[in-house]
């Protein structure tokens, strides 16, 4: 269960902070404090307003009122230890052991603690950019089209570069123009300039095909119009299937195997 | 306590770099025959092995062995600045290491000693069936060209004359050295052989072919590749396991 607790008493403070600990809870702290830091180098943070977030994992972040980043750290932590001077500073301390770090958390004043236990199993989907959505496509163009060749990537024309150019299985020239969000009726006359550039040049009429994961309904009604092409793709999939780390490490034996010991630390 | 001093402040810069590819916390293991340094990234695919003899220095005050551990990010930061001959001092006693870096003026450093583990890494004893001698250039455009097409580096010495190196990925791209051109200067082969290693791992160490001008290249099939650059009178070894393809 959630458990707020509004301006506790350094001493009171000392307790929660203790008992959500002991459960492995999720622990915010809004309150004033100085922090000193010693491990890879030394640093001493003065008294200022912050918020502390304690993870059950031992990791542990400072932030100040603005900016993304933490102001100290700790990426997990061997030992917390929490106690009181005086009742009238509490002190949060962790010990990382490897390599050997101290954040000591010095508070003279504890406006806010929120502790819970966070329940989160939801999956981190990981967005790809346009050049990669690109790169994928030039060596799998069988997303596209079964039987398709790409010749080339950012195909420079008078009046721009095409994304991809290729040729499809019955060698027809095909001009690709991606967009990673959703298509509108810009890409499309985008792509149609490109194969109206290309055919003016060369006399030849390409395929134009626009690759995208959602199109607008101007899209579509363009794309009908104009005699072009549309493929939808799912960038979550192509992700999953294709650049996923966990499935493309860079595939490599372990000097292990050659030098012959485990080499453990 | 330990001093010495590097003339070129760069070269450390360079080396840096290439380890902080590899590790986090490095351990210089400075002892009264020189300076050493090993290091294997944590998937253990790529080894580093440095050496600096006392002569390599301009000065080197060392009674006995000590060990500065220190963080290769923390370095990488303060060496980023430095210019061509700037000087690179380093002073080690067991609680802390000071690095100053001199030019026109001097900056000092201090950093906490840090108590790097050592990772146990076994001596090699891998028998290449394959030796190059090669300007590093060659080695660079090899590891560029190959960048451009894939994420694959395949050598093969089909005979005792011909050593290819080639970029494997959507398409190919193929370096062809000849035995006694300029660029390969000495090639022994024992045996014809064939080897595929990861461009992610060696274009880690493309910077030290900007301190270095020859370097050794051996590898047999399936096997390990090692690259040895010679930094005059010393040097870094790279062991690199083979891709599994």
């Amino acid at each position: 269960m959630p458990e707020i607790h509004v301006n506790p008493k350094i001493r009171e403070a000392e307790g929660i902070l203790k008992k959500a600990l002991a459960r492995k809870e999720v622990i915010v702290i809004v309150g004033s404090l100085s922090i000193d830091y010693v491990g890879r180098s030394r640093s001493r943070l003065t008294h200022g307003e912050r918020i502390v977030l304690i993870k059950p994992d031992g990791s542990i972040l400072v932030h100040r009122p603005t900016g993304y980043k933490p102001v100290n750290w700790q990426p997990d932590s061997k030992i917390i230890e929490v106690f009181t001077h005086d009742s009238e500073v509490l002190v949060i301390r962790s010990i990382r052991g490897k390599p050997r770090e101290i954040l000591t958390m010095y508070f003279d004043n504890v406006k806010m603690i929120y502790t819970d236990k966070l329940v989160d199993h939801g999956e981190f989907a990981m967005y790809i950019d346009e050049h990669e959505i690109r790169d994928l496509l030039y060596e799998h163009p069988e997303i596209i089209e079964d039987g398709l060749r790409i010749i080339e990537k950012e195909k420079p024309l008078r009046n721009g570069y095409i994304d991809l150019f290729g040729v499809d299985s019955r060698g027809k020239p095909v001009i690709i123009e991606l967009k990673r969000v959703t298509a509108t009726r810009e890409a499309v006359l985008q792509l149609y300039n490109y194969v109206v550039e290309y055919e003016k040049t060369t006399g030849v009429k390409p395929r134009g095909i626009l690759v995208a994961p959602s199109f607008s309904a101007k899209a579509v009604e363009s794309l009908s119009k104009l005699g072009l092409e549309r493929r939808e793709i799912s960038l979550q999939k192509l992700w999953r299937e294709y650049l996923k780390p966990s499935q493309t490490p860079s595939k490599t034996h372990s000097l292990m195997d050659y030098l012959g010991k485990s080499g453990e630390e | 306590m330990a001093r010495i001093s590097y003339p070129e402040a760069k070269y450390m810069r360079t080396i840096i770099e290439v380890l902080g590819k590899l590790i986090d916390e490095v351990a210089f293991r400075i002892t009264p025959d020189g300076v050493y340094v090993k290091a294997i990234d944590a998937a253990r695919v790529a080894l580093i092995d440095i050496f600096l003899p006392p002569t390599a220095f301009i000065e080197y005050e060392v009674p006995e062995e000590v060990i500065a551990g220190l963080s290769t990010a923390n370095l990488a930061k303060l060496l980023k600045k430095v210019k061509k001959g700037d000087k690179f001092v380093m002073e080690v006693d067991e609680e802390n290491v000071k690095i100053i870096i001199e030019s026109t003026i001097r900056r000092t450093y201090r950093f906490r000693n840090l108590e790097v583990t050592v990772p146990e890494i076994p001596e090699a004893q891998l028998e290449f069936n394959v030796e190059a001698h090669l300007l590093v250039d060659v080695i660079r455009h090899a590891i560029k060209d190959a960048e451009a097409v894939g994420d694959l580096l395949e050598i093969e010495a089909p005979d005792q004359e011909t050593l290819f190196m080639r970029g494997r990925g959507a398409s190919i791209t193929e370096t062809k050295l000849v035995k006694g051109s300029p660029a390969l200067m000495e090639l022994v082969v024992k045996e014809p052989s064939k080897s595929i290693y990861n461009l992610e791992y060696l274009k880690y160490i493309v910077n030290l072919t900007k301190i270095a001008e020859l370097a050794v290249l051996r590898f047999s099939s399936d096997m390990p590749l090692e690259l040895e650059f010679s930094l005059g009178e010393g040097r870094v070894k790279y062991l690199l396991a083979p891709a599994a393809v």
